[in-house]
């Protein structure tokens, strides 16, 4: 039997050999189009706000701050994506997941709220519990897909409701303050919670172009049934998928509940659709079998440069965030049209 | 596809739509602090409102917790102040929750030309809240809450409402519409922020033993909504289902009272045993209490906060020690704006120098031109 398995060479492009001017092929990369889309939105947003701000210090810090704190949640919607799935319980398990470290670390393995700091061990164990957890409901997602039969939308559905529920019964509908340093710098460190998204990031573009498993979920993203049917064991990649697009959240939820000093069950409403949106943007397709980890990085740090750079250049007296949802809004259909249309052009 | 068609067809394509609709979408305006020597609209022409050259005038932000329809009356104020005392104003709108409110706060850190910020903080013990608003006071900027109050060592002052008097008032307002007590369920945006859990418990202080459940517990329940509007509507259907015995409908926050008084409205003999107090006074909320749908409002001065916020700010950011001196005496750091008691009728069993008729504050309103308060 032949084993169909794509060929991802234009998914995740190998280094490439031959002559001169092989180099040149690195712009027939989809990724190259949102180089030249964030290059032109930095241009945009240079030519408009006479005080280039953005191009300094703080502004610099908060732009890759969030987008290493959505870079997370953007990496796991990729992966599921590019599997054929999506997850949309995301922004829940990142709310569950910031009451559950902070009721930790404050309550429940500290002593009713003790102003002591706890010790480093502590933070590590509250952190180890709360990706425990993350990764255990993604689990249930893939057993709810692969045993039940629910269809990922559906899965993911429920449980966005139901994990949003759960987090409102742990924090007894109140938000849970974190002052500790040892736990806050995680997330409100912008150089460490960067470090930590470009380590995943690296692990996880590795594991999708560069390795069996890799290849294994684009087959399996492309054509479940032919995927299947050449020996590749789509219930036991669903359950990969999903349980790092779970751990990933709930380390999400970590972070965020070190930015902002709570542990807070409204926190992370709507953070699936920037994960998505930044996976889509970046080239996924949202049928399956398509995307890179790269290009979802590109595509959230476009997003991100839109959303920020709104708020930069909002003519003075007009509230930012009344037009950032309607530049946004174009900017994604503009880059979407845009991998289409090079899509097309491809086949 | 080769890259030469590549560039020509779609990239082209691309980076040029993309730059003319962002310039479409943000290029409406003034660009920046240096370029903005143009004379500024009128008052009350919206937000921004400035008076003379706006390049030459501080830039001032108002940032909410929540958006409501009561932030328009800040808003009017606002300008009003930005127009009497020279400053260019504007508003940014949080939609009740606590990361975005910090995005915001990021935002105007990296506006370098913003002197000055007010704030309604969302919650008083965030520390990653209270971390940007120091930031802010580290860049120079003068920073003070309006409306929710914050760490005192956050800001430089507040100005509004003392909430646990409000609450307080309230209470009072409750125990005269009914003597004998009552079971509470109240309705707020989110429980936790400081303006919420210190007007619930002046309102229990105020109301007294007879409308707490028992010695723990105030409410029977404390409905959260998070500012979204169709779970405030539902959660007062819910509270009427759930807690037959409920007799005190309490809005904590300013948009719980239209829904509250629609949905209790729509039963009669609840309604008449019931007592329905709330706070602040929306637009949609006039018509309830002209209607009696509500029984009081314990109305706040948005517009004073608006308008004395810019003030203050003003005075803050150029030392003018004159009008400081007069608003915060005596080393002060709060500017109690009040609150007015209003009440649908002549004959309400609710007293007091400060109660005032829903029509008297229709026309006050009118003079203003706002239409909530």
């Amino acid at each position: 039997m032949t084993t169909i398995v794509p060929d991802v060479s234009e998914r995740e492009p190998r280094p490439t050999r031959g002559g001169p001017l092989s180099f040149l092929r690195i712009f027939r990369s989809p990724e190259w189009g949102l180089l030249l889309a964030i290059a032109a939105a930095l241009l945009v947003i240079y030519l408009l706000d006479s005080s280039h701000a953005f191009f300094y210090g703080y502004r610099v810090q908060t732009l890759f701050h969030n987008v290493a704190l959505f870079g997370l949640l953007a990496i796991g919607a990729s992966i599921v994506i590019i599997s054929g799935g999506i997850d949309l319980s995301t922004g829940s398990l990142v709310a569950l997941a910031s009451v559950i470290s902070a009721k930790l670390l404050t309550d429940w393995l500290h002593g009713g709220g003790s102003a002591a700091a706890p010790s480093a061990g502590l933070v590590a164990v509250v952190i180890a519990l709360t990706l425990l957890m993350g990764l255990i409901i993604g689990l249930f997602h893939a057993f709810l897909i692969t045993m039940v039969r629910l269809p990922p939308f559906i899965a993911t559905l429920a449980t966005m409701a139901g994990l949003r529920s759960l987090a409102k019964i742990a924090d007894g509908n109140h938000t849970v303050t974190v002052r500790h340093a040892a736990f806050r710098f995680l997330g409100d460190d912008y150089r460490v919670s960067l470090g930590i998204f470009l380590v995943a990031a690296v692990i996880f573009s590795v594991m999708m172009g560069n390795t069996v498993l890799g290849r294994h979920i684009y087959a399996m993203g492309g054509n479940e049934t032919a995927a299947r049917l050449s020996g590749v064991r789509t219930r036991r990649l669903k359950f990969i998928v999903y349980g790092v697009s779970g751990f990933l959240s709930a380390l999400g939820g970590v972070l965020f509940a070190g930015k902002n000093g709570l542990g807070d069950h409204s926190l992370g409403v709507s953070y699936e659709l920037i994960a998505i949106t930044a996976a889509v943007v970046g080239g996924c397709s949202l049928s399956g079998g398509i995307g890179s980890i790269r290009g979802t990085v590109l595509g959230l740090l476009l997003t991100q440069i839109v959303i920020q750079g709104t708020g930069q250049v909002a003519p003075k007296g007009i509230d930012s965030t009344t037009i950032e949802g309607l530049v946004l809004g174009t900017v994604v259909i503009l880059a979407v049209a845009f991998n289409q249309l090079v899509r097309t052009r491809r086949e | 596809m080769t890259l030469t068609n590549l560039r020509r067809n779609g990239a082209k394509a691309f980076f040029l739509s993309l730059l003319v609709s962002t310039l479409a979408c943000g290029g409406c305006g003034e660009s920046g602090p240096e370029t903005g020597s143009s004379p500024a609209p009128a008052a009350g022409a919206g937000s921004g409102t400035s008076t003379g050259k706006s390049g030459s005038l501080p830039r001032l932000v108002f940032l909410t917790n929540g958006n409501s329809d009561w932030w328009n009356a800040v808003e009017t104020g606002m300008n009003d102040g930005a127009a009497a005392f020279g400053a260019q104003v504007e508003m940014r709108r949080n939609e009740g929750d606590t990361a975005g409110q910090i995005r915001l706060l990021e935002d105007v850190l990296s506006l370098p030309d913003v002197k000055g910020v007010a704030i309604s903080v969302m919650e008083k013990d965030a520390p990653g809240i209270a971390d940007k608003m120091k930031e802010l006071t580290k860049q120079g900027k003068i920073v003070i809450a309006v409306d929710s109050d914050g760490p005192p060592d956050t800001r430089r002052a507040y100005i509004g409402t003392v909430n646990r008097k409000a609450g307080e008032t309230a209470g009072k307002v409750a125990k005269m519409l009914r003597p004998q007590g009552g079971k509470v369920v109240a309705f707020v945006g989110t429980a936790a922020a400081a303006n919420a859990l210190e007007r619930r418990e002046g309102f229990f202080a105020g109301a007294g033993e007879s409308f707490r459940v028992d010695s723990q517990h105030d409410a029977i329940e404390v409905f959260e909504d998070g500012v979204d509007k169709t779970k405030a509507m539902q959660n007062v259907q819910t509270a009427i289902s759930k807690h037959p015995d409920a007799n005190v409908f309490l809005g904590i926050w300013s948009y719980n009272a239209h829904y509250i008084a629609e949905e209790v409205s729509r039963f009669p003999d609840r309604r008449k045993s019931s007592t329905i107090v709330t706070f602040d006074l929306d637009e949609l909320a006039v018509q309830d209490v002209v209607d009696g749908k509500i029984d009081a409002t314990i109305c706040q001065n948005p517009y004073e906060m608006g308008y004395r916020g810019v003030k203050l700010l003003k005075a803050l950011i150029e030392d003018d020690k004159k009008v400081l001196g007069e608003m915060l005496p005596n080393g002060t750091d709060t500017i109690d704006t009040g609150v007015r008691i209003v009440v649908p009728k002549k004959d309400s069993p609710v007293k007091g120098d400060n109660v005032i008729v829903i029509d008297e504050m229709k026309k006050w309103l009118a003079s203003k031109n706002l239409k909530s308060s």
